[in-house]
């Protein structure tokens, strides 16, 4: 029962995550617990379980197709071996995953801001850019070191600036 | 801290490294650079005579830096990560690179080319694990061999092997501590943290280690870490909120036994406790699985062998160039390239990766608006009557053994990514998080918003003792 008012209470006082107002989530502060009993009540509950997002079988509809995951695998630079274990276990993941398909969202978020990193900072101007350019300075430390590296050093045939790459980076090629 | 001292733990290190597996390289100029220290030392420097583990992907000019990946076998970087030059400045000796999970993907510090790391709270011939990514930290740190360590927090790799082996871990604000030098599993994410078995430690490395970088693109500027300084307060009343999605019935009765206890001697101190609501949390694991395989694909893809570590004998494999070499990442990498490859294909990009980015967001805000310090990289407006920090417990159960951990792999990988629930939605939002020892192999995280590390460190030591108490 007091666990119950507690929850009414809690979603009294819903914030919106949305700009626009829109009910998609939002985090709710309930009022101040006043006694032991209500923190060992509201412990004792759980609102959800998170073994609910292991799949007790595979979903067969997830299975992603052969060639997809010879193509995934030609794209990663990986050997085309043990294929029927890859579907399974993508079908695993994609099952974990594809729960956000379903989600609400503020189709006004911009995605960009997923990154912590100021969301608005101060824009660059062409005048900062010019000084910020004329201020740059080598750094030892970031190996930055006129001629301690030679990209071309591998390269038998070279000339007027282009080369070739026939050996030395590319073993075993025809 | 004293040379004796010093050499003595540097003596216990054989036996605790063939009984757990903690180094994948252990330093034997340790003892000789402790004792130049005590020769030549003319001024204090802040950490003498104290004794470092560093996780292995955290690049050291003297030692190797291999991730625990056979694909970085013996790779010796031409540099030191920030975070290494800034220790050895303040007069550390590195004790050796400490065990992980490969490239810092895994939760049970069991997938490293040099073999699982084991806990040392318990028997070696138990062969408990000691929880990852950041595991032979953690366990260099639990078994006194070294004063405190760093490792390196993506979605809970620091926090969680400090809960199963009893020690500090603290996982930083995104930006606070450089991560040049770092080598990166999902950069949006990745956070260096520090391991220790005192809090005034984490409090000495992590000041000295709060610096702005201008080698790391996300290093938080000077003028907001002023913004922070100005905007942080000491409180003596604090207003706590207890988050209900981090209540999980199949916790142990022991993990909810030492939260009540604590949040109980909270209030009797005058705390101000309250329940708080974030439904979008239980959407984390989700985001995080498709954002961090994402962007891992992207960081693993320049290793071909050409420039770094091992290189197979061929470079072509069924007409695709480098397969021979990238062969050599693990099982587990390999899953997590193949997922992220899949997120990234322009079928799912749109329903998978966009959205997850959107719901990412959507999370950050949902705690902004729980917290009461204004997050100052958003800008979104300040709930007064917010929380100052938050409490919940790190992990869902007690470590297991290699054994169990294998098994529940091979029934469904899935198994051990949940572990990761409680840890994972601070790390999509970038927030300061501690992991404080709350039992035998666990502890409780406190956490605060963006920013407010300080103010968190504080409660972190007043929660500290009313566990001792």
């Amino acid at each position: 029962m007091l666990l119950a008012l507690r929850r009414k209470a809690i979603h009294g006082i819903r914030f919106s995550s949305g700009k626009c107002g829109q009910n998609l989530s939002g985090s709710t502060i309930g009022p101040k617990f006043t006694s032991d009993k209500e923190v060992e009540e509201f412990l004792s509950k759980s609102t959800w379980d998170v073994r609910e997002y292991v799949p007790s079988s595979v979903d067969e509809k997830l299975i992603p197709s052969e060639e997809t995951v010879v193509r995934l695998l030609k794209i990663s630079g990986l050997p085309i071996k043990n294929i029927d274990q890859i579907q399974i276990r993508l079908a695993n993941q994609l099952s974990f995953i594809n729960r956000l398909h379903n989600l609400p969202v503020d189709e006004n978020i911009n995605p960009n801001h997923a990154r912590i990193i100021e969301r608005n900072p101060t824009p660059l101007d062409y005048e900062g850019l010019i000084k910020g350019i004329a201020s740059q300075q080598k750094s030892d430390s970031l190996g930055e070191i006129s001629g301690s590296w030679d990209p071309t050093k591998t390269a038998a045939v070279k000339r007027d600036g282009f080369f070739i790459l026939r050996e030395g980076l590319l073993k075993g090629r025809d | 801290m004293s040379i004796k001292t010093a050499l003595s733990r540097l003596q216990q290190i054989p036996e605790i490294q063939s009984r757990y597996n903690v180094f994948t390289y252990v330093n034997e100029r340790a003892s000789s650079q402790l004792e130049s220290i005590d020769k030549n030392t003319t001024a204090d420097k802040p950490l003498n005579y104290t004794l470092a583990a560093i996780k292995d992907n955290i690049a050291t000019k003297n030692m190797p830096s291999t991730c625990a990946s056979k694909i970085l076998d013996g790779y010796m970087s031409p540099f030191d990560a920030t975070v290494v030059s800034l220790l050895l400045e303040a007069g550390t000796v590195i004790a050796g690179k400490a065990n992980m999970d490969e490239f810092g993907m895994g939760s049970a510090g069991i997938h490293s080319h040099f073999g699982p790391t084991f806990n040392p709270l318990f028997d070696h011939k138990d062969r408990v694990i000691a929880g990852g990514s950041s595991s032979g930290s953690a366990a260099a740190v639990a078994s006194g061999v070294v004063d405190f360590a760093l490792g390196t927090d993506t979605g809970g790799s620091v926090r969680l092997p400090a809960s199963y082996t009893s020690t500090f871990g603290f996982k930083p604000s995104y930006g606070r501590l450089s991560r040049h030098g770092v080598i990166s599993y999902a950069q949006s994410l990745d956070t260096v943290g520090v391991f220790a078995n005192d809090l005034s430690m984490i409090d000495r490395v992590f000041s000295l280690l709060d610096k702005h970088d201008k080698k790391d693109p996300t290093s938080l500027s000077e003028e907001l870490r002023h913004k922070f300084t100005s905007l942080t307060t000491k409180r003596k009343t604090l207003r706590i909120g207890i988050p209900e999605e981090f209540s999980q019935e199949s916790v142990p009765a022991e993990f909810r036994a030492a939260m009540t206890a604590i949040i109980k001697r909270l209030m009797k101190k005058g705390h101000e406790v309250y329940p708080v609501s974030i439904p979008s949390v239980k959407n984390a694991l989700s985001i995080y699985y498709t954002l961090s395989p994402a962007e891992a694909v992207s960081n693993l893809s320049r290793y071909d062998g050409v420039r770094y570590g091992y290189r197979a004998e061929s470079d072509v494999e069924d007409g695709t160039l480098f397969t021979p070499t990238r062969s050599a990442f693990g099982p587990e990498v390999q899953n997590r390239i193949i997922l992220g490859n899949y997120n990234l294909c322009s079928e799912s990009f749109k329903n998978n990766y966009i959205k997850a980015q959107k719901l990412r967001v959507q999370l950050i805000n949902d705690f902004d608006r729980a917290f009461r310090f204004p997050n100052v990289l958003s800008g979104n407006s300040v709930n007064k009557d917010g929380v100052d920090i938050m409490l919940s417990l790190t992990s869902t159960s007690f470590p297991t053994t290699y054994d169990e951990v294998v098994s529940e792999e091979n029934k469904n990988p899935l198994n051990t990514y949940i572990n990761d629930i409680f840890t994972m939605p601070m790390s999509l939002c970038g927030l300061p998080t501690m992991t404080v020892p709350a039992g035998h192999a666990f502890g409780i995280q406190v956490f605060s918003q963006h920013g407010n590390d300080y103010e968190l460190l504080d409660a972190c030591s007043e929660i500290d003792a009313l566990v001792n108490s």
